[in-house]
């Protein structure tokens, strides 16, 4: 892969990608370079949305799929957990699950269960639970004294 | 229909799971209890309704512990179900194996297991105390890092 970076005073940030066909490794570049924006490139049933990460409630993955979730919609992404993971702000966004990532800015409330899990409430209600082997992770982000 | 599927499909893998765990640890316990009592057999019979009775036992675990059915239920709720359920199932369970034979050792067993069914309510309600008060700390600590991240933009 070529990789050029040409200066021009006219322009506003813009990234071509050429290639000689349209496959999924070219579209996961896009994907990967629309992430560096914090934009998430997410497919309805017909049509496709450009989502600010910022919207998103979490991702699921599920069935070897990817899912976005938003205030009023639900649609799929094509990256896997681990590739969001390490494009999205990890002050933002937190692993809570094998299959969960959550935005930290949509929890609205947090509750710890009795079997050592915590139970976070969103912002449209809606209830995720941060299996044990993510809490030390996440309440260390919130500075919660693990052995409170 | 996917997500029913895939809840369908861990309520199967822990009722076969649960069965097998179950079993075994009946079997190794009923024979420590045989050696230690000297019983020196088991009848089919016993065996056939021991292996119903655990089937029931792991089905009520399941129903309450996946979410084939009570898909919202927080995880008190749940415990709770079961633990009542359980307690009664248990001792009809063990009458009918005859592990207690004649009424006045099922109203023994009757007694012992409201004192578990009490307890267990006195250890909950301290419990949700404890946790609501725990919840109340971790939403504010929640609420302190939102704010923070929100200056930093």
């Amino acid at each position: 892969m070529d990789i050029q970076i040409i200066e021009s005073n006219n322009e506003t940030l813009k990234v071509i990608i050429k290639c000689r066909q349209v496959n999924d490794k070219v579209l996961r570049l896009k994907s990967h370079i629309e992430l560096f924006d914090q934009k998430i490139l997410a497919k309805g049933q017909d049509e496709s949305f450009v989502i600010e990460a910022n919207d998103v409630l979490y991702f699921e993955a599920f069935d070897d799929r990817t899912f976005l979730y938003t205030i009023d919609n639900v649609l799929e992404v094509k990256l896997r957990l681990y590739e969001l993971e390490s494009f999205l702000s990890e002050k933002d966004f937190i692993r809570i699950s094998k299959s969960h990532i959550v935005n930290i800015n949509k929890i609205t409330k947090l509750k710890p269960e009795l079997n050592r899990t915590l139970l976070l409430t969103l912002c449209d209600g809606e209830q995720l639970s941060v299996s044990r082997n993510y809490v030390k992770q996440f309440k260390e982000l919130l500075s919660i004294g693990v052995t409170k | 229909m996917t997500q029913r599927k895939s809840d369908l499909t861990q309520f199967l893998e822990w009722m076969r799971n649960g069965i097998a765990f179950v079993t075994t640890w009946f079997l190794i316990l009923f024979l420590v209890y045989s050696t230690i009592t000297g019983i020196e057999f088991i009848q089919t019979v016993t065996l056939i309704k021991m292996l119903i009775w655990i089937i029931g036992a792991v089905f009520i675990f399941n129903l309450f512990f996946t979410k084939i059915v009570f898909k919202k239920w927080s995880f008190i709720k749940r415990l709770s179900t079961f633990m009542i359920l359980i307690s009664l199932y248990e001792s009809v369970g063990f009458y009918w194996l005859n592990f207690f034979n004649g009424t006045e050792s099922l109203l023994q067993w009757l007694i012992f297991i409201s004192i578990v069914l009490v307890l267990y309510t006195v250890s909950i309600f301290i419990y949700k105390r404890i946790s609501k008060k725990q919840g109340e700390v971790y939403t504010e600590a929640l609420k302190h890092y939102q704010q923070k991240r929100l200056m930093e933009r």
